[in-house]
C-alpha cells in the first residue's frame, strides 16, 4: 500500500528512438502509473461489460479502445511530448463517445468538454514548450525526457511555466472553479462514457501534478500550497453544496466528484507522506466507487429512461440488489470508515494538517462532513412510495463486481 | 502482553457477532430468512458471557491494551504516520461494555418475538446486530480513530434502521435527520481527531494521557476540547444538537430500546470519558459541560412532561438523563455519570420494552396517550416491569435510580448554587413525566383514551426479557453496595472505575513503570442524607403533581392542549423553529450555489465567453458579403500598405 | 521629358485605369478587361526598362506574361460564359456565395 513518489523510483523503463527535437518514445511506470493503468483496464473492461447489450456500432467499442489506450500512453510516458500526444488524444475518442451516443444535449455537451479541456491543455503545452526550448537555450541539447529536464533553466519565468502546467491540470482535475465542464459532460455521456471520464480521465490531472508539477517545480510548488489547497479545500465544500442542491442523479454524482478530486489535490499538495499516500489511495478509490455510482445510475436510465431523484421512489422493495448496491456505492463515496473512500480521505486530510496550512484540512473536514448530498439518492430513490414508472426489477448484472471492488481494504 | 496472550473473550467479542452477522447474510437470508434470528440470538449469548468474563478479569485488576495491527501507514521519520488497531479492556469500558452487552442481548430477544413476521424481519437482525457490534468496537477502541470508525458505523446503522420501514415518508425523513445531525457532530470528532494526530502524533489514548500528564503545553487543547464536546452532544443528543433523537422513534420500538439504552446515545458521553484527561485540561470546559447537560437536563424533563406519544416522552426523558450524566462528568464526577449510564440503560429498556408491549398489543407501531388507558389490569406483566423502571427511573430510594442519581445531585450539590437547584428540579421534573406516563396509561380508563378496551396481555416472549430489564434496573443499584466487594470497603463498580481510571493496563510497550493518576473522580460520593432526603422529596413532590394533574383531575391532559402553550411545547419553546430556519438556510445557500451562483452565474460566464467569441466571429464575417469588388478593395489596399512600407 | 518619365506616365495611367475598372465595375467581362489592361501596362513598362538596362531576362517574363494572359483570357472567358448561362448573371454584384 505504501506508495513511493519521486523521479528516481521507476521500476519500468522502455526507451525508444530519438527523433526531430530530441523526442523519443520513452516509457517509464512505478507503482502510482501501474495503479491507474490497473484502474483503467479494469474500468474499461466493467464498461465493455456494462454496455454489452447495448445496440452500438462497432466504432463505440473502437472508441473505448482507443481511450483506454491513450489513458494508459498518458500514464506511461516518461517524455513530455509523448504525454501531451497522448494527454490531447484522449480526447478524441471522448468526444465522440459523449456527441454520438450521449444523451440529448450531447452535442453541446461534447463540444465543451473539448474546448473547455483543450483551453487548459494549451496553457500546458505552452509551459512544456517553454521548458523544453530553454533547456535547449542553456544546455544545448534538446530534450524532453522528464528525469533529465531542470527548472533551473528557466531563471525567472519559471512561474509562470509553472502556472500554465498548474492551469492545464486544474481544469481536468477539475478544481473549482475551472469545473463547469465536467457536470454537462457527465450528464450528457452514455452511463459507460462516465465511468471512464470520472474513473480515470480525472485522475490525468492529478497524476500530471504529482509527477509533473511537483518534482519539476518543489519550491514554487511549496509557495503555491495556500492557492492551489486553498482552491482544493474550496472545491470540497463547494461541490458538495452544489450536489446538495441537484435533482439529476448523473449531476449530483459529477459535483460529488469535484469535492472528492478536491481531497486527492489537498492531500498531494500537503507533500507529507501520508497527504501523498492519502491523495493518490483516494484517486483509485474515487474511480471504483464513482465508477460504480455512474454505472447504477446508468442502469436506471437504461430502464426508465429518466434520471432524475423524483423520478423513483421504492425501488428497494422491486430492486432489493440494486439498493443494496447503490447504498453500499454511496456509502463507500461518503468516505463511511471501514469502506474505501475514507482511508484516503482521512490519511489526505491529516496530511494537509500537518502542512504549514492546517486551516485548508479544517476547511477539508467542513467538505467531509457536509458531503451528505449523495445521501439523498439513496434515501430517495430506494424508499420512499413506490412510484408508478418506476422500473421493476432491474437485474444489474454487472454492477455486483464493480461495487463489490469499492469495498476494497 | 502480546497479542496472542489476549483472553478469548475478548477475541469472541468480536468473533462472534462477525461471523453470526456473516452467517446469516450469505446462509440463513437465502435458506430461510425467518429463522436469521437463531445465530445472531447465539452470538448475543456468547458475547453477554464475554463481556461478563472481561468485567470479572478487570475486577481482579488485570486491564489491558494492546495493539494488534497498523493499516493505512505512510512514511518513515520519528513519527511514521499510521492507524493502529487494537484493544483497550479497562474499568470504564468494560463497566458500560458489559450493560451493553446484557440489555443488548435481552433487547435481541424481545425484538426476535416482536418482529416476527414482519417481511424484512432478516434484515432487520442483520443491520441490528451490526450496531450491537459497533457498540461494542466502539467501547474497545483503544486509540482515537479507531473509535471514530466505530463512532460513524453507529450512526449508519443507526440510520438504517430508523429509516427500516422505507416506504414510510416520515421514517425516511426522520432516518436523514438523524443522520444529518450526527454528521454535523462528526465534523467535530474527524477534526479533534485531525488535531488531536497532528498536536500529539498519536492517536493513542493512554499515550496521549501520558504526553498530558508530562506537563508540555499543547496549544491546540482548546481547540481539540470543544470539538470532542460539539461531537458528543450530537452524539448524546444534548442541545442544541438534541432535536434528532426525538424523531428518531419511526424505527421499530426494539431499536428505539437499543439506541436509548445501550448503544447509540451512550457513545457520546462515553467519548468523554474516554477523553476526559483531555477535557479536564482545557480551562473552563468542565464547566461548559457542566452547563449544557444541566440546561438539557431540565429542558428536556419539561418536555417530555407534555408530550403524548408514549415514545417521545422516553425519548425526551432520554435526552434529560444524558443531560445529567454530562452534568456530573463536567464536575468531574467520572464515576458518577458512568453509573448512571449504566443504570440509566436498563431502565430505559425495560420503559422502552414497555411502550413496544402496549403499542404491540393495539397492533400499532406506536402508541400514544388518546390510545390507551387503565391497562394495569389487562397487561399485568407489562405493568409491573413498567412500575419498576418508573420508580428506579424517577429516583425512588432504593431502587438502583436513586443510587445513581443521588450521586450526581450529590455532586451539583456541592457546587452549589444554581446547579443545585436545576439539579433538584430536574428529579421533580422526571418523576413529574414518569407518573403522568403510568397513571395516564395504566390507572383508570378516560372518555378521551379510545382503543383502551382491546389491549390484551403480550406474550411471553415479548413480556420476560421487560421484566427481567426492570429487575435489573431494581437491583443495579447493589453495584454501588460495598457489601459484594472483595474484602474491602469499595463496591465493585467503584473498583472498576478505580482501576480505570487509576492503574495500567498490561500491553503496552511505552507504558511500562510509568504509573500515574488521571483527573476525574472515580469513586461516587457517600450517602449524603440531606441530599438524598431532598432528592427524593423532590421525587415525591413531582409524583405528588403528576397524580394531581392526572388522577384527581382525568381530563386535564385534554383540556390544556389547543392553545399557544401546546404549541410552544410542541416546537420545544422556539428551538426547533430557529432549527428549522438554520436547515432551510443551508439549503437555500445549496440551491443558490448549485443553480444558481455555479450554473447561471459562473458557467453561464463561461458559455458566455463562447457566445462572445461566436458573436464576435459574426461580426467580422459580416463585414465579407461575398462581393468580389469589396475583396479587390482589399487587396489594393493591403497591396498599397506593403508598397509603402518597402519603398520607404 | 525623357522617354522614361513618359513611358512611367503612360503605363502607371494605363495600370491606374485597370485597376479601375477591376475595382469599380461589376460586370465580369470588363473587369476581365481591366486585367487584360493591368497586364498589358506591366509588359509595357517591362519592355522599356529591358531595354533601358539592357537585360534580355525581362523580355522573356514579358513572354510569359503574355502567355499567362492568354491563359487567362481563356479560363476567365470560359468561367464568365458559365456562369452566364448557368448562374445568376455576368455581374459581380450578384455573385456573393462567399459571404460569411
Amino acid at each position: 500500500m505504501l506508495i513511493q513518489h519521486g523521479a528516481g523510483l521507476a521500476t519500468v523503463v522502455e526507451e525508444g528512438p530519438r527523433l526531430a527535437f530530441g523526442v523519443s518514445y520513452a516509457l517509464s511506470a512505478d507503482a502510482l502509473s501501474l495503479g491507474l493503468i490497473a484502474l483503467t483496464a479494469f474500468l474499461n473492461l466493467v464498461c465493455v461489460a456494462a454496455s454489452w447489450e447495448l445496440d452500438v456500432p462497432p466504432a463505440y467499442w473502437a472508441c473505448f479502445l482507443a481511450l483506454a489506450s491513450a489513458l494508459t500512453g498518458v500514464f506511461l510516458a516518461r517524455d513530455l511530448f509523448l504525454f501531451y500526444v497522448f494527454w490531447e488524444a484522449t480526447l478524441i475518442p471522448m468526444f465522440f463517445i459523449i456527441g454520438l451516443w450521449g444523451s440529448s444535449n450531447r452535442l453541446h455537451a461534447a463540444l465543451k468538454f473539448f474546448l473547455f479541456t483543450f483551453a487548459g491543455s494549451v496553457f500546458m503545452l505552452l509551459a512544456i514548450l517553454a521548458l523544453v526550448s530553454a533547456h535547449h537555450r542553456v544546455t544545448g541539447v534538446w530534450t524532453w525526457d522528464l528525469a533529465a529536464l531542470d527548472a533551473k533553466t528557466l531563471g525567472a519565468s519559471a512561474k509562470w511555466v509553472f502556472w500554465g502546467l498548474v492551469l492545464g491540470f486544474a481544469v481536468k482535475i477539475p478544481v473549482a472553479p475551472l469545473h463547469t465542464w465536467l457536470p454537462d459532460a457527465h450528464t450528457e455521456a452514455p452511463a459507460a462514457g462516465s465511468v471512464m471520464l470520472a474513473g480515470v480521465m480525472l485522475k490525468m490531472g492529478v497524476y500530471g501534478l504529482l509527477k509533473i508539477a511537483l518534482p519539476l517545480f518543489p519550491d514554487l510548488a511549496w509557495d503555491a500550497l495556500p492557492v492551489i489547497g486553498g482552491l482544493a479545500a474550496f472545491s470540497t465544500v463547494y461541490g458538495a453544496l452544489c450536489a446538495m442542491a441537484q435533482t439529476d442523479l448523473k449531476r449530483m454524482i459529477a459535483y460529488s466528484s469535484v469535492a472528492h478530486l478536491g481531497f486527492c489535490v489537498l492531500g498531494v499538495m500537503s507533500r507529507t507522506a501520508q497527504g501523498l499516500t492519502g491523495g493518490t489511495l483516494q484517486l483509485v478509490n474515487h474511480g471504483l466507487t464513482t465508477g460504480a455510482l455512474f454505472l447504477l445510475v446508468g442502469f436506471l436510465y437504461e430502464r426508465a429512461h429518466k434520471r432524475g431523484l423524483s423520478d423513483f421512489g421504492g425501488l428497494a422493495g422491486r430492486a432489493p440488489y440494486f439498493a443494496f448496491f447503490f447504498g453500499f456505492a454511496t456509502l463507500a463515496s461518503i468516505g463511511l470508515p471501514g469502506l474505501n473512500g475514507f482511508v484516503g480521505e482521512f490519511m489526505a486530510l491529516s496530511g494537509a494538517m500537518s502542512a504549514p496550512y492546517p486551516i485548508l484540512a479544517v476547511v477539508g473536514c467542513v467538505g467531509v462532513t457536509s458531503r451528505r448530498p449523495t445521501r439523498c439518492p439513496r434515501s430517495r430513490p430506494c424508499s420512499g412510495r413506490p412510484r408508478a414508472r418506476a422500473p421493476s426489477a432491474p437485474r444489474s448484472p454487472t454492477s455486483p463486481p464493480a461495487s463489490a471492488a469499492s469495498c476494497g481494504l | 502482553m502480546t497479542p496472542s496472550q489476549v483472553p478469548l473473550a475478548a477475541w469472541l467479542l468480536f468473533a462472534a457477532p462477525v461471523s453470526a452477522i456473516l452467517f446469516g447474510f450469505f446462509v440463513m437470508r437465502r435458506w430461510k430468512p425467518e429463522l436469521t434470528h437463531v445465530p445472531i440470538l447465539l452470538s448475543c449469548a456468547v458475547v453477554t458471557a464475554s463481556a461478563f468474563a472481561l468485567c470479572a478479569q478487570v475486577l481482579s485488576g488485570h486491564m489491558f491494551d494492546v495493539n494488534f495491527f497498523r493499516w493505512a501507514e505512510a512514511g518513515t521519520g520519528p513519527f511514521p504516520f499510521g492507524v493502529d488497531f487494537g484493544l483497550r479492556v479497562d474499568g470504564p469500558g468494560v463497566a458500560v461494555l458489559t450493560m451493553v452487552a446484557f440489555v443488548g442481548s435481552l433487547i435481541h430477544v424481545y425484538a426476535a418475538a416482536y418482529m416476527k413476521g414482519d417481511p424484512g424481519f432478516s434484515r432487520f437482525f442483520l443491520v441490528f446486530h451490526l450496531f450491537f457490534l459497533a457498540m461494542i468496537g466502539l467501547l474497545t477502541s483503544n486509540n482515537f480513530v479507531q473509535l471514530y470508525l466505530f463512532w460513524e458505523l453507529v450512526g449508519v446503522a443507526s440510520y438504517l434502521l430508523v429509516g427500516f420501514w422505507y416506504h414510510k415518508e416520515s421514517a425516511r425523513a426522520a432516518a436523514l435527520k438523524a443522520f444529518m445531525t450526527n454528521r454535523v457532530g462528526d465534523f467535530g470528532l474527524l477534526l479533534a481527531v485531525l488535531v488531536i494526530g497532528y498536536q500529539f502524533n498519536v492517536t493513542h489514548f493512554h499515550l496521549i494521557y501520558l504526553k498530558l500528564i508530562s506537563g508540555a503545553k499543547f496549544e491546540l487543547l482548546p481547540l481539540i476540547g470543544v470539538c470532542l464536546v460539539w461531537a458528543a452532544c450530537a452524539k448524546s443528543a444534548q442541545f442544541p444538537l438534541y432535536f434528532w433523537l426525538p424523531d428518531a422513534m419511526e424505527g421499530p420500538t426494539p431499536t428505539s430500546a437499543l439506541m436509548h439504552a445501550a448503544t447509540m446515545v451512550t457513545a457520546g458521553v462515553f467519548l468523554l470519558v474516554r477523553s476526559w484527561p483531555l477535557i479536564a485540561a482545557v480551562e473552563g470546559l468542565p464547566h461548559l459541560i457542566a452547563w449544557i447537560g444541566a440546561f438539557t437536563a431540565l429542558f428536556a424533563a419539561v418536555i417530555a412532561g407534555s408530550k403524548k406519544d408514549l415514545k417521545r416522552i422516553l425519548a425526551y426523558s432520554t435526552v434529560s438523563h444524558l443531560g445529567l450524566m454530562m452534568m456530573a462528568l463536567g464536575l468531574g464526577q467520572v464515576g458518577a455519570s458512568v453509573f448512571h449510564l449504566v443504570v440509566h440503560g436498563f431502565f430505559k429498556a425495560a420503559l422502552f420494552l414497555c411502550a413496544g408491549n402496549i403499542a404491540h398489543a393495539l397492533h400499532q407501531s406506536t402508541a400514544n396517550v388518546d390510545d390507551v388507558g387503565g391497562l394495569s389490569s389487562s397487561m399485568r406483566l407489562t405493568y409491573l416491569s413498567f412500575l419498576l423502571a418508573a420508580l428506579s427511573l424517577a429516583g425512588v430510594p432504593p431502587f438502583g435510580g436513586f443510587w445513581s442519581k443521588d450521586a450526581i445531585l450529590d455532586a451539583a450539590w456541592h457546587h452549589g448554587g444554581a446547579m443545585a437547584v436545576m439539579g433538584m428540579l430536574v428529579a421533580a421534573g422526571s418523576a413529574f413525566y414518569i407518573f403522568r406516563m403510568l397513571f395516564l396509561v395504566f390507572y383508570g380508563a378516560r372518555p378521551e383514551q379510545k382503543r383502551a378496551p382491546h389491549a390484551h396481555e403480550a406474550e411471553p416472549m415479548l413480556g420476560v426479557p421487560v421484566l427481567f430489564l426492570a429487575l435489573g434496573a431494581v437491583c443495579a443499584g447493589l453495584l454501588k453496595a460495598p457489601l459484594l466487594a472483595f474484602a474491602e470497603l469499595k463496591s465493585p463498580f467503584e473498583r472498576l472505575m478505580v482501576f480505570g481510571l487509576r492503574g495500567l493496563p498490561a500491553g503496552l510497550p511505552e507504558l511500562q513503570g510509568m504509573a500515574f493518576d488521571l483527573p476525574g473522580q472515580p469513586t461516587l460520593p457517600h450517602l449524603n442524607m440531606t441530599v438524598a432526603l431532598i432528592g427524593t422529596a423532590m421525587a415525591a413532590l413531582g409524583a405528588f403533581a403528576a397524580w394531581r394533574l392526572t388522577m384527581s383531575d382525568p381530563g386535564f391532559d385534554w383540556r390544556w392542549r389547543g392553545g399557544r402553550l401546546e404549541r410552544a411545547f410542541e416546537s420545544d419553546f422556539g428551538w426547533k423553529i430557529v432549527v428549522g430556519r438554520l436547515v432551510a438556510g443551508v439549503s437555500w445557500c445549496a440551491r443558490f450555489s448549485g443553480r444558481v451562483l455555479d450554473k447561471a452565474w459562473w458557467d453561464g460566464l463561461i458559455e458566455g465567453s463562447a457566445d462572445a467569441a461566436r458573436g464576435a466571429g459574426g461580426l467580422l464575417a459580416s463585414t465579407a458579403r461575398g462581393r468580389v469588388n469589396d475583396y479587390l478593395w482589399w487587396l489594393v489596399a493591403g497591396s498599397a500598405i506593403l508598397m509603402g512600407r518597402v519603398l520607404r | 521629358m525623357s522617354l522614361t518619365a513618359v513611358v512611367w506616365l503612360a503605363t502607371g495611367a494605363l495600370f491606374a485605369i485597370g485597376l479601375a475598372v477591376v475595382v469599380f465595375r461589376r460586370q465580369l467581362l470588363a473587369m476581365l478587361l481591366g486585367l487584360e489592361l493591368m497586364l498589358a501596362a506591366v509588359n509595357v513598362s517591362l519592355v522599356h526598362h529591358a531595354g533601358l538596362f539592357d537585360d534580355a531576362e525581362a523580355l522573356a517574363v514579358v513572354a510569359l506574361v503574355i502567355a499567362v494572359a492568354a491563359a487567362e483570357a481563356v479560363v476567365g472567358l470560359a468561367l464568365i460564359l458559365r456562369v452566364r448561362r448557368g448562374g445568376p448573371g455576368a455581374d459581380a454584384g450578384l455573385l456573393t456565395e462567399l459571404r460569411g
